[in-house]
């Protein structure tokens, strides 16, 4: 019988036993669905099981390997895909009520690569509805409720990939694929505790997942670390006919042979952007975990120097391009009664709303891209990597709505909050505009509530392997990664 | 489709007739007020007005383009179809 110590090994550790046979991917997969099966409910975290495929994958995988056939580190390895991914001949819901029934014929492109390098399509996971594109104010605005994270179940598990977030450190499965837009995969790893890795845009083809915003969704995986971050890129990234965006250049990360060659490529140049946690800008405990985790890179040879972000409406342009994208994707739905279907009743709203955002006001944030674009391209040359936490403050609890202090100080007669949150606390929309890679790595907990805390590495275009190397050196130093929560 | 008798057909009617009461108390599905609506259009056609102005308040120069690149492309060739030669 395989237990929870076997469940919670890497995708790398679980890859040597089942190449030396040790382990049986038809076991392996069969102990994945009974944990999904008793503990998905429970996080909110699956949308469907993949049951009848998963063990006609495992029992393939099986006959290879005793074959003497492998296609690689991720053979036989289960994976759970977002809600978002299109799956032959099994429901994508895209985590809205009006798309419950929606089946596709043919697999994503990112879903085909894995089965190729042979791993175990075992489920798909929750998602925040249509990925969140017109904003949304609740963890609850989901078809599968509310995703939970694993360290504490009042809590949400961030979004819009929340279904991973609260699958993977909980091990329901040893991996999974999220996307990002705007914060999908760093939000739900930084809240949940996972290791998150969202590519440079174009890395992986978008070929079959939903399109939020074309010119700025990414494929990425969720893992228990970096490094298994690393293999599971390996599988997926590259040019694909199928997605015009997806890019030309070869990648392969090659993993370090050993902790002293890992430790030797920690050397890096990193710019630290640390937001003012004195204000209400930030969690104060999040600020210390920060600080902490900067101590421990600069041990392991890194050198620190704290920076800015130039000064530019990250979040406004952000915002401007994919709502304005997500309009006229959506315009149909939007414009028809079953635009009503959707959970939230701010994200109707904000759909609503994105019809009449101007051409010009969208292009005019375009031509602003072009400016963050090389203006984030100046920063690295003089440093490696960008630093930051993950997110300021921990997951939010899930009876509340997201803007709840403001709503208060409304309802107390105080003016709304203005203030312009400063460049440095952007760094998630000013590297989603300019497209560029970045990993988040949990760094702490918070002290009364064991809430995850995390840190982000976000380097040039292309340069997955910088943050993968930082973020996996810090994992060997610290172990906050391999925390396990207590779900009974 | 089953055949009921006018017997079950009867004692079916009185159930459903008894349980109609309770029935009609039963709380409508949550609908959003109007007003309640109405006001949270406002606010997000006020929320995207603050973004439009945030980038508005940029000044940007003439000759600056969008980060995107149209590419003319030529047609896609298509591929003369392979003779069959005769006797070979």
């Amino acid at each position: 019988m395989i237990g929870e110590d076997i469940l919670y090994l890497s995708v790398q550790e679980l890859g040597k036993l089942l190449q030396a046979r040790k382990l049986s991917p038809v076991e392996l997969t069969e102990a994945t669905l009974a944990r999904l099966e008793h503990l998905g409910p429970k996080l909110g975290a699956v949308a469907t099981l993949t049951r009848e495929r998963a063990l006609e994958e495992a029992r393939s995988a099986e006959r290879e390997i005793a074959a003497g056939k492998s296609r690689g580190p991720l053979h036989g390895i289960p994976y759970g895909a977002k809600d978002l991914l299109a799956t032959r001949g099994i429901p994508t819901t895209w985590g809205a009520p009006a798309f419950k029934n929606q089946l596709f014929d043919y697999d994503a492109t990112v879903v085909r690569k894995l089965r190729d390098a042979g791993a175990i399509l075992v489920a798909k996971l929750s998602m925040i509805e249509l990925a969140g594109g017109g904003g949304y104010n609740s963890g609850h605005a989901s078809l599968q409720g509310a995703s939970r994270c694993p360290y504490n179940l009042d809590h949400w598990a961030g979004g819009s990939s929340s279904g991973p977030g609260a699958a993977v450190p909980s091990a329901l499965v040893a991996f999974a694929i999220g996307s990002e837009t705007f914060g999908s995969i760093i939000t739900p790893a930084a809240y949940s505790g996972a290791s998150g890795l969202r590519p440079t845009y174009g890395r992986v083809s978008r070929h079959g997942a939903m399109a939020l915003s074309w010119t700025m969704d990414k494929l990425g995986p969720m893992c228990r670390s970096a490094i298994d971050c690393g293999l599971v890129l390996n599988a997926i990234a590259g040019e694909d006919p199928r997605d015009a965006t997806s890019r030309k250049e070869p990648y392969f990360w090659w993993p370090p042979n050993d902790e002293m060659q890992a430790r030797s490529r920690a050397g890096k140049r990193l710019g630290i952007l640390r937001p003012d946690f004195s204000t209400a800008e930030g969690d104060p405990e999040v600020g210390a975990a920060f600080d902490e985790a900067v101590r421990v890179l600069r041990s392991l040879g890194a050198r620190v120097e704290e920076t800015d972000l130039p000064d530019f409406p990250y979040n406004p342009v952000a915002t401007l391009l994919y709502t304005g994208e997500a309009a006229s994707i959506f315009r149909p739905f939007i414009e028809s009664p079953r635009l009503d279907e959707l959970l939230d009743e701010t994200q109707r709203a904000g759909l609503r709303s994105a019809l009449d955002l101007k051409a010009s006001d969208y292009l005019d944030a375009f031509r602003l891209r072009t400016q963050i674009a090389a203006a984030m391209g100046e920063l690295f040359n003089s440093y490696d990597a960008l630093v930051a936490p993950s997110r300021t403050s921990p997951a939010p609890r899930l009876d509340q709505k997201f803007d709840a202090a403001a709503r208060e100080r409304e309802k107390q007669g105080q003016p709304p909050e203005n203030r312009k949150p400063a460049p440095k606390s952007q760094l998630i929309a000013a590297s989603n505009i300019a497209g560029l890679p970045a990993l988040s790595v949990p760094c702490g907990f918070t002290k009364e509530k064991n809430l995850p805390i995390a840190i982000q590495f976000v380097a040039d275009a292309l340069r997955e392997d910088v943050c993968i190397e930082c973020a996996h050196a810090f994992q060997l130093a610290t172990d906050w990664h391999k925390r396990r929560p207590a779900l009974g | 489709m089953t055949k009921l008798s006018r017997r079950d057909f009867s004692r079916r009617a009185s159930l459903a007739a008894a349980a109609a009461p309770f029935l009609l108390h039963l709380p409508a599905p949550p609908q959003d007020a109007p007003s309640h609506t109405d006001e949270l259009q406002k606010r997000a056609d006020s929320q995207r007005n603050q973004l439009v102005s945030a980038i508005r308040a940029k000044p940007l120069p003439l000759d600056l383009e969008p980060a995107f690149l149209f590419a003319a492309k030529p047609r896609e060739k298509k591929r003369q179809p392979t003779k069959k030669l005769n006797g070979q």
